[in-house]
C-alpha cells in the first residue's frame, strides 16, 4: 500500500448526500482512514479534525453542499486520499440517518 | 446549538432499566411520549425506526457513549432525551465496550442540518471526561439537566 511518497496533500471535497457528512459516512470514513499509515485530518469552518477519530468528526456538521477541505500525509498519501475522498462522495442515502 | 434547547428535562431517565439495546431505545422513548413529546403518534413506529437505523450501524461513539436518533415524519421539531445506565449495556459500539449514557434524538425529516448540529452539540459536550462522570454520579432528572447544563453553556 505504501506509495513511499510522504507528501502532504490536500483536496476540498463537496458534499452531496442531501443528509449532510453524517454519522455512518462519519464511522465508514474513520474505519477508512484508520487503514492507513497516513495521518489524515478534515478541516472544516477553519477547524481542524482528526480524521481517525470518531468523536472529532462527529464536532463536523456539514451539511449538503459544503465544502470540507481533506489533508493526508504520510507513506500512503496518495492511496489514502483517493480512497478518503470516495468515501465523502457517498451520496447514499436513508431516509432514517 | 445547546443540549437544553432539545433535551426534555422533564423525560430524563436517571436510572435506565434496561439491559439490552431494544429495551433502552424503547424505555427513552416511552419517556418522552410520556411527556407529551409525540402527538398522534404509535410510539411502537418510532421505536421500530430507531431499531431499524441501529441495524445500518451502532450508534454507540465509543468511550461509554451513544446517540440513537432518527428522522421520524411524524415530529415537526427536533426532541431529545438523556438516560443513563448504572451497570452499563451492550449496544455494538465502534470500542467493543458497554454504554452508560445515552442521548437519544429524534428529528423532522426535512432539517437535516438541525440534525447534524444536534448531533455534534451532544458530541461536543460528552467527550468532556469530567462531565461523563459527573453524569454517572448523578440520581436525579434535575441533577443530570443542571451538570449538563453547566458543561452545555460554553
Amino acid at each position: 500500500m505504501e506509495d513511499a511518497s510522504h507528501e502532504l496533500l490536500k483536496k476540498v471535497v463537496k458534499i452531496k448526500n442531501p443528509n449532510g457528512f453524517h454519522m455512518r459516512p462519519k464511522a465508514a470514513f474513520v474505519e477508512a482512514a484508520s487503514r492507513f499509515a497516513s495521518e489524515v485530518k478534515l478541516i472544516w469552518e477553519g477547524q481542524v479534525f482528526n480524521g481517525k477519530s470518531m468523536f472529532e468528526l462527529m464536532l463536523v456538521a456539514a451539511g449538503e453542499d459544503s465544502e470540507v477541505t481533506l489533508e493526508v500525509f504520510g507513506s500512503d498519501s496518495h492511496l489514502a486520499l483517493h480512497e478518503l475522498e470516495k468515501v465523502l462522495a457517498e451520496e447514499d442515502v436513508s431516509i432514517l440517518d | 446549538m445547546r443540549m437544553s434547547d432539545f433535551i426534555v428535562r422533564s423525560a430524563i431517565v436517571p436510572e435506565l432499566n434496561a439491559t439490552d439495546k431494544e429495551g433502552v431505545i424503547r424505555e427513552l422513548l416511552e419517556s418522552l411520549c410520556r411527556n407529551g413529546c409525540f402527538k398522534d403518534v404509535d410510539v411502537e413506529d418510532i421505536i421500530k425506526a430507531v431499531l431499524k437505523r441501529e441495524l445500518l450501524g451502532s450508534t454507540g461513539i465509543g468511550d461509554g457513549i451513544a446517540i440513537p436518533h432518527t428522522k421520524y415524519s411524524g415530529v415537526d421539531k427536533l426532541v431529545g432525551v438523556l438516560g443513563i445506565s448504572p451497570s452499563g449495556v451492550s449496544f455494538g459500539s465502534r470500542d467493543g465496550e458497554p454504554v452508560f449514557v445515552f442521548v437519544l434524538i429524534i428529528s423532522p425529516v426535512d432539517q437535516p442540518v438541525v440534525h447534524l448540529r444536534a448531533l455534534e452539540t451532544v458530541s461536543r459536550v460528552l467527550r468532556d471526561d469530567p462531565l461523563v462522570k459527573a453524569l454517572r454520579a448523578c440520581t436525579t432528572a434535575d441533577q443530570l439537566f443542571e451538570q449538563m447544563n453547566q458543561y452545555s453553556k460554553t
